[in-house]
């Protein structure tokens, strides 16, 4: 595909980054000493230029794109480059990155022709407030087609995976001293592993409450570090969910704006002067979850580890930094994909997914996972399809919200069937293509 | 160091040299000249190149920085080892004067142990200019483009070890098809000078032979006299001028063009190209002709033809310029230090590092007068950085290094300050023929087996514009930590 990316920010440095590898990628941006360091390491051409400016365009070779993706931090920017790039060139799709939620709910998008849009803040909040319907979870990841959802958890006393299995939940992934990999039949389930669960929700629930075998524990007060942008979205998705919210940040000037952006329904807390006290004062030691939701990774590692000391359960990190996932993961900490993070991999997501196939991460990316509907008329239904089968990839069918795990068992598809595949993420052309292919 | 991965490269860029050298086969069988042991030696070649590839498969290519430069440096020895022993098959030279003359034909400098040229078989003329031309456009580059062989970050890095110091141009994101579309260009150029040469009077095999040879800026000739020998027709001369000049630009202006963009010809670097070629050319003409009593049209031709030859560091003759007065051999002196466009198949130091040489110099003395100002270098209206200023000083002194080197290396070898400075610039230049003993008329084949494998060293260095060659003497290098 030839795809154009305006942006050479964080977002635009890592997509451009991954997508390069299979597709032909120019980034376009004003900033010079960006572009120098992209060209240094990666197989793109850098365009320097205003993506708000018509000139840009016209340095380009080609008339046409497959792709245009705006990724600065600037919503108008974005919005504009969409408008001239169309004017200038043919583009087939477009994916803009916008800050204002006032858009997902406006036509303007449509007007504009804009075919998708994320929205980090959004997909950041909504990853932090599905920690507090599980509050056992790591992670929960849904996704479209399917009430089915992918928990990770670790687990405090090994397990057979046939037991879970019976119970209908796939184990789809395991991550064993550092090293992720797609359990391969059979397999037992040690202490202190992370495991990743495909199932229904009650279930997997259930599963939870006999490992431990206490009163299902809840979320209800929860601290959250850093009053941007970011730490005023997640206070207020937590007190829409009926929770008892801190914001604590140390610049005063944040504090008041989340003061008056929350309109006084979270105490805004200044900890510029010794954290040590504040914990203390503020009682954050009966917190049941600590969020370290600033754009800074160090910042957020050691208010978990703090956080952590001073005996709260449940400590999850903002990661802005792609280097920082697998240190933040090590420490125990429950990861939550920043806006920049959410943003690059919802992206790369749309991009491989299409309105058939549906591809997403997990595991900070070591996983994949690939969804396929077995369409209403469509070439699959009434035909009889084997699974691939190999090391590192799991496939499954899903019929009516049910996991079925053998060829045996799904016999012929029906319309409605959802072919679901796990795999380790080096595996996932090789899969992409299996189910094109089908 | 991951080795498997140099290995399973330098496999497959065999495989290519080898398809490529089937054309050496098929001389042999146009002209009825023995086939046995070309036959053989290609059969072997391909075959060891193909098991080594197909054993290394499944290996996952890595090619690091510290891979790459190795990577390249290991294929330039291995260039001259494949390149040699066809030459050593049909002509009775020992294995030094092979490695010579095979590196003297990948690195394009032209440069020939052989006296009698004219007696050679057509096939070792043949392989001599396929050796130009696949050295001329650089086989990496063929390499890459041909196949998507290498991963994206490895042949960024290859490239960079094979050119360094001057950014990685390219028209469309992947470096791979630029590679091809240059090499489409390069193709395209040789077809067109060969009709011509043709067209103008030359046979089929002098006019294929000299279009690799000019292409590629190298210099072989398949001629005693080179050039020289159709002296009576200056439109061959004219012709081969304009081609090497063509040659000398960089390719990605021709590409451009193909777009319908001019802009490639509207550089800087081109503008001084040009205007460094009209005043030497200009000059030459006029010292030659007081001094020679030539008809200014004579004069002209080969003033300017030899200009074009040394500037651009092909190394044709059109006559014996060593020959002509001391104005203009220092004439010529200045030409050999010039070199091409960046980008295109010239080597030497290269047109735009002395616009930004001269350019940052400039820029000292004007911070000299203005100590409180922000001076910046600016090259077609595009800031240059810093990094990149640091690269040009920093190449330009280890080719002034290297050059003296060579030179004090053959002075102390006995042979006459002429021969010793004018050899070693012509060698590390990749021009060819110096002056004195190394002039247009004479040969490299009067030196020991070790002076030319310093001097085919000599060439790879000035190739592989210094820095690719000496990281291999830093300590860094080859530290783990």
């Amino acid at each position: 595909m030839n795809i154009i990316i305006a942006g050479a920010g964080k977002v635009g440095f890592n997509l451009a980054r991954t997508l390069s590898h299979s597709h032909s990628v120019t980034v376009i941006d004003r900033n010079a000493e960006a572009l120098h360091r992209l060209q240094e390491t990666l197989d793109i051409l850098p365009v320097h230029g205003n993506i708000e400016d018509p000139q840009t365009y016209r340095k380009l070779i080609d008339d046409e794109a497959d792709l245009f993706i705006a990724v600065t931090n600037l919503d108008e920017a974005n919005l504009i480059s969409t408008l001239i790039v169309d004017d200038r060139i043919r583009v087939r799709r477009k994916i803009i990155r916008l800050r204002n939620q006032f858009f997902s709910r406006s036509s303007v998008l449509e007007k504009l022709g804009v075919d998708e849009t994320v929205f980090p803040l959004d997909l950041s909040s909504r990853g932090v407030a599905s920690l507090l319907e599980y509050p056992r979870a790591n992670n929960v990841k849904r996704f479209p087609d399917t009430e089915l959802k992918l928990f990770s958890l670790r687990v405090a006393q090994p397990v057979e995976m046939e037991t879970l299995e019976a119970d209908g939940i796939a184990v789809v992934g395991i991550e064993r001293e550092k090293h992720f990999e797609i359990p391969e039949k059979g397999m037992r389930i040690e202490a202190g592993d992370l495991v990743y669960l495909f199932g229904e929700v009650e279930k997997i629930r259930g599963y939870c409450a006999r490992l431990e075998g206490e009163t299902p524990w809840r979320i209800q007060r929860c601290a959250v570090f850093g009053a941007s942008d970011l730490g005023i979205t997640i206070a207020r998705t937590l007190v829409e969910n009926g929770m008892e919210v801190k914001i604590l940040d140390e610049d005063p000037g944040l504090c008041r704006q989340a003061d008056e952006a929350l309109e006084g329904e979270v105490l805004a807390i200044n900890c510029k002067y010794g954290t040590e006290e504040v914990f203390e004062e503020e009682g954050l030691e009966r917190a049941d979850m600590v969020i370290a939701a600033t754009d800074n990774d160090e910042y957020n590692i050691i208010k978990c580890l703090e956080a952590r000391e001073h005996g709260v359960r449940k400590v999850v990190a903002i990661n802005n930094e792609m280097e920082y996932y697998k240190l933040m993961h090590s420490l125990g900490i429950v990861v939550v994909r920043g806006p920049k993070m959410a943003a690059f991999h919802r992206i790369v997501e749309t991009i491989h997914s299409t309105r058939v196939l549906i591809e997403r991460k997990y595991c900070g990316g070591a996983g994949t996972v690939f969804l396929r509907r077995v369409m209403e008329g469509g070439p699959l239904i009434g035909r009889q399809v084997k699974m691939l089968r190999q090391k590192g990839i799991r496939s499954l069918v899903v019929r009516a919200e049910r996991l079925l795990f053998e060829v045996e068992e799904v016999g012929t598809l029906e319309e409605g069937d959802l072919f679901c595949v796990f795999a380790l993420s080096e595996k996932a052309d090789e899969v992409e293509r299996w189910l094109n292919g089908l | 160091m991951d080795f498997k991965s140099i290995l399973r490269f330098l496999s497959q860029i065999g495989i290519v040299l080898g398809l490529l050298m089937i054309g050496d086969l098929i001389v042999a069988w146009i002209y009825g000249e023995p086939d046995g042991p070309i036959l053989l030696f290609l059969l072997l070649f391909l075959l060891s190149n193909l098991v080594l590839f197909f054993a290394l498969r499944s290996h996952p290519m890595r090619l690091g920085i510290r891979e790459s430069i190795l990577s390249v440096n290991l294929l330039w020895i291995f260039l001259g080892i494949a390149g040699g022993i066809p030459l050593m098959l049909y002509t009775p030279i020992d294995p030094a004067s092979a490695f010579f003359e095979a590196i003297s034909g990948f690195t394009t400098t032209g440069a020939t142990v052989y006296g009698e040229i004219e007696s050679l078989p057509h096939l070792v003329l043949f392989h001599r200019s396929l050796m130009h031309w696949i050295g001329g456009m650089g086989i990496i580059v063929l390499g890459v483009g041909l196949l998507s062989m290498i991963n994206p970050s490895g042949s960024l890095s290859l490239f960079r070890a094979e050119s360094t110091g001057i950014q990685i141009e390219k028209l469309r994101p992947r470096i791979r098809e630029t590679a091809l579309s240059l090499w489409g260009v390069y193709l395209t150029l040789t077809v067109v000078d060969a009709l011509l040469l043709k067209g103008l009077g030359m046979g089929w095999f002098d006019a294929v032979n000299h279009a690799f040879s000019t292409l590629s800026t190298g210099g072989f000739s398949t001629k005693n006299a080179s050039m020289g020998y159709w002296a009576d027709s200056p439109a061959i001369l004219w012709v081969t001028t304009l081609f090497m000049m063509l040659a000398g630009i960089n390719f990605l202006a021709h590409l451009r063009l193909v777009h319908r963009d001019f802009s490639g010809y509207r550089s800087e670097e081109f503008r001084w190209y040009l205007t460094v070629f009209l005043v030497l050319s200009v000059a030459l003409t006029l010292t030659h002709e007081t001094a020679a009593f030539d008809t200014l049209g004579h004069a002209a031709t080969h003033s300017f033809f030899t200009v074009a030859s040394v500037m651009t560091t092909t190394g044709f003759a059109s006559t014996d310029y060593g020959l002509w007065t001391h104005p203009a051999i220092a004439l010529i002196f200045v030409a050999m230090m010039m070199g091409g466009n960046a980008g295109s198949t010239a080597g030497g130091i290269k047109i735009v590092r002395y616009v930004v040489i001269f350019k940052t110099l400039f820029s000292e003395l004007k911070r000299i007068l203005h100590p409180r100002a922000t001076i910046s270098v600016f090259i077609d209206g595009r800031r240059v950085h810093d990094s990149v200023i640091a690269a040009v000083f920093g190449f330009f002194l280890l080719y002034i290094f290297t050059n003296i080197l060579l030179t004090v290396y053959l002075y102390a070898r006995g042979f006459d300050s002429m021969t010793a400075l004018s050899g070693a610039l012509a060698i590390v230049g990749n021009i060819g023929p110096g002056f004195a003993r190394v002039g247009p008329a004479e040969n490299f084949g009067f030196f020991t087996d070790v002076d030319k494998v310093i001097l085919a060293i000599g060439m790879i260095i000035g190739r592989l514009e210094c820095y690719t060659v000496y990281l291999l003497f830093s300590a860094s290098f080859w530290k783990k930590f």
